[in-house]
């Protein structure tokens, strides 16, 4: 198992492939890895906590915090009308998400108010004193109830090819359906934290729990009319983010900028769990409803699909994450007809953000869900139904007219068919399920094709800042932030390899606005290659140094085992550096990369959105007890395609933990509002990710053996954080074959997450004939 | 009476009197000793981000146990050692196996549950002498969640550190921790605080008595895990805390043939070996209440005073017709344990009571005992409903008395005295009956709706567990019935 392979390989000199440990490992088990709130506090730090609004729409008409600023330890409280700048903390500065509410509450536990207080203990006990009264609205909550109202929160964006609605009539076989998507928490275990340091000229040094510095630089210039380069964030890692502190963490370090700016003190936020989960952005619930056309041998004719899904009461990155679904909304699969809609709802809930895998996730579950559509309607295998679908030559356009030009699915899903030993399982299960009233097992294997490389302009550049050190070693800074995707130590091993030094040498700084990252990104492969980049360019620089001075042609100019080969002679690699730095060479250079093929044209949806793919396939087993709807996962197998692998140890770590992401999303992760738009499940006990005790006892991982990205990526890596989140529907689809067989021929109407209620409102659905 | 509270920490004596009662150990660790290795996550005991190891004696043996730093009171931590991540390595930096595993195991991403990981597996570590499998490893980090891993490598790494098993500075102190712990255990009240807030440890069950009284409005903590009552900046904040956990008479476990016996501070812990001997259902019961951090100060008092819906424990000692004594001043009183919950789930609790002890009469060989518990994950699962199912055959298979409780359906736990009725003298298996005894369990509980789920579901799922109850008791095979069997002989981790 590659799991046990991955022992024991100690490198020396090999950076890249090496299954190198987290440059932080040693840190992160020894409790000193630093997170916000372990920094040592300046005296005289404040602590801030909010106040939340009690209802989901409606006015505030009265906000007495007279008893707030009476309470021990209290310093002042903090409403809308402090910001002296813009008070919005949207990203896309859509002005639809105020850092503090100014009376008109869009979302239940908004903001209202702020308490800064001289411990945190103080400022939440103060909270609770304040005297809020309102004047309801009726609040939009459910879906349901956004798309009856036709309540949107912007226009319908699709694609179309052919006149799918008539070409649906003309297939042999048609089918329409509907599955929903719930919405998913980040639950990153960090909760959102900042501290704002004052710094002199009315300058602010803010280190803040984002994955996205710029954003909050932003955010708090415009909140308080200051010049960007007045204010400083700094991060060093986070605890977690999966989407849910790019445009989310800005509120709470420009909560604590305020204070700071106001009181000229260090001012000090960290949300509680609970609180964090109640006001924070998440992954969009979808409801997906769907026809189909189809040959009797299951080839499909056309497709039209609606995804309509929840955005919340603000725009958010809400164009980026649907624009993500329709764009998966064909996995592996061709669809010579088609229309693809995405509805953009408006609800009275926090506004929904980017999430892990988020587009291809959705996209992905919709189209495995037509496949067992088909597949059960027909009684033929689902593996078979979906085998016949995939892209191949000639059926190979998408549904924004770009070629998929990289395609190893049918050899990728042949090879984990056969590791996993499909057939005879299928076979062993329609056995055991016969003999079986009570436990029923289920048995599916799901293809993953994920773009890389997103449209969005945020994703596609990145820049570095490249520093080599008097004695040799040199120190980096990178435009993502290192929230445990090991993006640090990949870029430690690159900046290794182009200089031939030990990774050991390379030190990775602060995500800062003031080093790299003036841009910010996700995107793991551009923020690598400008790394190359910056590299590369200091290399120059050397190169033209050694020809100056030593006439040596670059040609022969070798960076190897912390040595320069310059034909016959060599030096040590400190030695060149000090050498061209005394000689005003500049051994340090900011590195970029824009991805250039990127050919996107989005108001007529043609081109292509995604630099490459990377594809992958799962194969579940499960047990479901048709009793209560409780489910057990037996067996799971991951084939995914990494690429040429810079860290081998690092992506099978993306590829377990995705699949535990979208494990959680499918089965167990549930959020629960009522009707006043309050969310129920807001402690780590009551929502529900996954434990240790939901990870299968057989767990099996595999790389594909591909020969790399086809484009410029990495060293030919790929990039596949997000890609690994859908392998869990085959867990999903698993289940739905599990009850299938309890009525042939009738599909399961199961919805996501397949908890032990849905698990039963499905069965139920089935035994009563619907 | 003693004003200080006393623990261990790194081979040292740490005395604090000046604190506020309600000071919790997460605040003491990261504020007061500025050892932020320990981490502030869910503070609710529920994610074991801020996992610490707490040591104690054992009668003379020394034992490390996982506990939540962010449901643990200052005060708990009285005549114990306090362990947390920056304790374990080696003066000269070497990393504790479990540390070293986990960095080789690459089970670090984001590090942010590291340190909890690590001291999860600190405690199990030592709690062994041998190389742990993949079930006890998983058990060992079952209270702590992790969103970045999948959990797979960090299973890795229990199994790895325990292999590669080398002596640590926590085996070279055993000795001299002992004798450090030992010199701290007193007969002293331990009193914190005064007439306005405070925290209190008595020594012995007539103290604690005599404390409940004069403090009517105090609350009586067990382990204290189910923090959100005595979050101490929550509207309904906690003034008053009477610990009961060092009280010897209530740590007591009399075990004979007739009936169990369980001293009201008993931790779960401690009481899964003597339950489960009672009836193996409740040993997998127990051990799907929280995580081995829960369970290490939970006690048995505790989780059945809190009351409310997700009362497993309480519906499968009603089945079991478990009795509960309480004592106000000089004055006992016992009842059956229904009895203690009103129909809105809340304990009807005598201001300055005291629950004593927990009675379990032994059911006899033909008795079937089965209780089902249902949530949304395995573990760490609020359960959405619970059934638990005494059915007592004659000879000949009939029925011939039951009792079932139940929790989640209705607001409060309770008993299903038509349902019981209704299948009284029937064979377990003639469905001809059932249908009748699903009707009379209709009528027994008003099921609710609400955050785990609709009311049309708790309904047919009491009917479902009731039904899988009557199946098992026909003589079915668990292996048929259950997801994670247990029966026949294959004990798993997980049940």
């Amino acid at each position: 198992m590659l799991q046990d392979k991955l022992e024991g390989m100690t490198p020396h000199y090999q950076a890249i492939r090496a299954p190198i440990t987290d440059e932080a490992a040693i840190h992160h088990v020894s409790g000193q890895a630093t997170f916000v709130d372990d920094i040592p506090e300046i005296a005289g730090t404040l602590h801030l906590a909010v106040g939340l609004a009690p209802i989901a729409n409606g006015r505030v008409t009265r906000l007495d915090l007279a008893a707030v600023e009476a309470a021990d330890d209290v310093v002042f409280v903090l409403i809308a009308k402090d910001i002296p700048g813009l008070n919005d903390t949207s990203p896309n500065r859509t002005h639809d998400h105020p850092i503090i509410c100014a009376g008109e509450i869009e979302f239940h536990s908004e903001v209202l108010f702020a308490v800064v207080a001289r411990s945190r203990h103080a400022a939440r006990r103060a909270v609770r004193l304040a005297q809020i009264a309102t004047t309801p609205i009726l609040p939009t909550i459910e879906l349901d109830d956004a798309i009856a109202t036709n309540a949107t929160l912007l226009g319908d964006y699709g694609l179309e090819r052919g006149e799918a609605a008539d070409e649906i009539q003309r297939g042999d076989r048609r089918l329409s359906g509907q599955i929903r998507a719930a919405g998913q928490d980040h639950f990153f275990l960090e909760p959102h934290a900042a501290l704002a340091i004052p710094t002199e000229g009315g300058a602010l040094h803010i280190i803040a729990s984002t994955e996205d510095p710029a954003g909050v630089q932003q955010v708090v210039a415009e909140m308080l009319d200051l010049s960007s380069n007045a204010v400083t964030v700094e991060v060093r890692r986070i605890g977690g983010g999966f989407g849910g502190k790019r445009a989310q963490a800005s509120q709470w370090a420009a909560l604590a900028a305020l204070a700071a700016w106001r009181s000229g003190r260090p001012c000090k936020v960290r949300l509680d769990h609970a609180e964090g989960v109640s006001v924070s952005g998440k992954r969009q619930d979808a409801k997906i409803d769907y026809a189909v056309g189809f040959t009797k041998t299951g080839l499909i004719k056309a497709v039209d699909v609606t995804f309509a899904v929840r955005c919340g009461s603000g725009v958010d990155l809400s164009v980026e994450t649907n624009d993500r679904i329709v764009l998966a909304a064909d996995n592996a699969y061709y669809y010579p007809a088609l229309r693809i809609l995405s509805r953009r709802m408006r609800t009275n809930t926090v506004p929904g953000t980017l999430s892990r895998g988020v587009g291809v996730a959705e996209g992905t579950l919709f189209a495995e869900r037509l496949m067992d559509h088909i597949a059960v309607s027909l009684g033929s295998d689902p593996l078979d139904v979906r085998k016949a679908n995939f892209y191949t030559r000639g059926r190979d356009r998408t549904p924004y007219a770009a070629v998929v030009d990289d395609n190893i699915l049918a050899p990728l899903v042949n090879e984990l068919e056969r590791t996993a030993d499909y057939r005879r399982r299928r076979r062993e299960i329609a056995r055991f399920n016969q003999a079986s009233p009570i436990l029923k097992k289920g048995l599916a294997l799901t293809p993953v094709k994920s773009g890389v490389g997103s449209a969005d302009a945020a994703g596609a550049h990145a820049a570095s800042l490249v520093q080599i050190q008097g004695d040799g070693t040199v120190r980096l800074s990178l435009s993502s932030v290192e929230a445990g995707q090991g993006i640090a130590t990949r870029a430690t091993q690159i900046v290794a390899e182009e200089f031939g030094i030990r990774h050991q040498q390379v030190r990775v700084a602060f995500t800062s606005t003031a080093l790299s990252a003036a841009i910010t990104t996700s995107a793991a492969d551009a923020t690598l290659l400008a790394v190359i980049d910056g590299c590369r360019t200091i290399k120059d620089r050397l190169y033209d140094f050694i020809e100056e001075t030593m006439q040596i042609d670059r040609e022969t100019v070798e960076f190897r085992e912390g040595r320069v080969r310059l034909g016959a002679r060599q030096m040590d690699f400190a030695e060149l550096t000090a050498a061209a730095s005394a000689a005003h060479v500049a051994i340090v250079a900011t590195g970029t990369h824009a991805i250039s093929e990127i050919d996107w044209d989005r108001s007529r949806a043609i081109g292509r959105p995604f630099h490459y793919f990377t594809y992958g396939a799962a194969c579940a087993e499960v047990t479901v007890d048709i009793m209560t709807g409780e489910k057990r996962i037996d067996r799971v197998d991951l084939l995914q395609d990494v690429g040429r692998s810079l860290n081998p140890a690092i992506d099978l770590g993306l590829i377990e933990g995705g699949f535990a992401m979208g494990l959680g999303w499918l089965t167990t992760e549930e959020l629960v509002r009522d009707s006043t738009g309050r969310l129920l499940n807001t402690s780590a006990s009551d929502y529900s990710i996954p434990t240790v005790s939901d990870i299968p006892p057989d767990f099996r991982v595999a790389f594909f053996q591909s020969a790399g990205a086809k484009e410029e990526t990495p060293y030919r890596s790929k990039d596949i954080e997000g890609a690994a989140v859908p392998l869990a529907i085959a867990v999903f689809c698993a289940i739905t074959d599990a009850i299938a067989g309890l009525k042939p021929g009738a599909l399961p109407r199961l919805n996501a997450p397949a908890t032990p209620e849905a698990t039963m409102r499905a069965v139920r659905a089935l035994n009563d004939g619907r | 009476m003693r004003q200080r509270v006393r623990f261990l920490r790194n081979g040292r004596v740490v005395e604090l009197g000046d604190i506020r009662p309600g000071l919790l150990m997460l605040d003491y660790l990261r504020l007061a000793e500025r050892t932020t290795g320990t981490k502030a996550s869910c503070e609710d005991g529920g994610c074991g981000a801020c996992t610490i190891v707490r040591g104690r004696l054992d009668g003379r043996h020394l034992v490390y146990e996982p506990v939540n730093a962010c449901t643990m009171l200052v005060a708990q931590a009285d005549g114990c050692e306090i362990v947390t991540i920056e304790d374990i390595a080696e003066d000269d930096g070497t990393l504790h196996p479990v540390q070293q595993a986990l960095v080789e195991q690459h089970a670090t991403q984001c590090g942010f549950c590291t340190p909890g990981m690590a001291m999860s597996l600190f405690a199990m570590f030592h709690s062994t002498a041998n190389a742990v499998d993949d079930s006890s490893s998983r058990a060992a980090i079952q209270g702590n969640l992790c969103r970045c891993t999948g959990y797979r490598s960090i299973i890795s790494a229990g199994m790895r550190a325990t292999s590669n098993r080398r002596e640590t500075r926590h085996d070279r102190a055993r000795q001299q921790t002992a004798a450090l712990l030992s010199d701290l255990n007193d007969t002293e009240d331990l009193i914190v605080g005064g007439s306005d807030e405070l925290v209190a440890a008595p020594a012995n069950l007539d103290s604690a008595a005599i404390l409940c009284q004069d403090n009517p409005e105090a609350v009586l903590i067990g382990g204290g895990t189910s923090r959100s009552a005595l979050l101490d900046h929550a509207p309904a904040a906690a003034r008053k805390m009477i610990l009961l956990s060092r009280i010897a008479e209530l740590r007591r476990i009399v075990d004979d043939e007739t009936q169990l016996v369980l001293g009201a501070a008993v931790t779960l812990s401690a009481a899964a070996p003597a339950l489960e001997a009672v009836a193996p259902d409740l040993g997998g019961l127990i051990r799907r209440i929280g995580g081995p951090q829960h369970r290490t100060l939970a006690t048995v008092g505790g989780n059945l005073m809190r009351g409310g819906q997700a009362a497993d424990l309480a519906a499968a000692l009603m089945a079991l017709g478990a009795e509960l004594v309480l004592r106000n001043g000089d004055e006992t009183r016992r009842i059956g344990i229904e009895a203690l919950y009103a129909s809105d789930g809340k304990v009807e609790r005598e201001l300055g009571e005291v629950l004593v002890e927990i009675h379990i009469t032994r059911p006899k060989p033909a008795a079937v005992f089965r209780a089902y518990k249902v949530s949304r994950r395995w573990d760490l699962g609020a359960s959405v409903i619970t059934g638990a199912f005494f059915i007592n055959l004659d000879e000949q298979g009939r029925i011939g008395s039951a009792r079932f409780g139940y929790c989640g359906v209705a607001q409060a736990p309770g008993r299903a005295p038509a349902a019981e009725a209704a299948l009284t003298g029937s064979n377990p298996l003639d469905r001809s009956i059932w249908p009748g005894a699903f009707a009379a369990l209709r009528g027994d509980f008003a099921a609710m709706a609400d955050d785990g789920g609709n009311a049309r579901y708790r309904t047919e799922t009491a009917q479902a567990l009731l039904g899988k109850a009557l199946i098992e008791a026909g003589g079915a095979s668990d292996r048929r019935t259950r997801l994670w069997p247990f029966r026949d002989g294959e004990l798993n981790a997980a049940g």
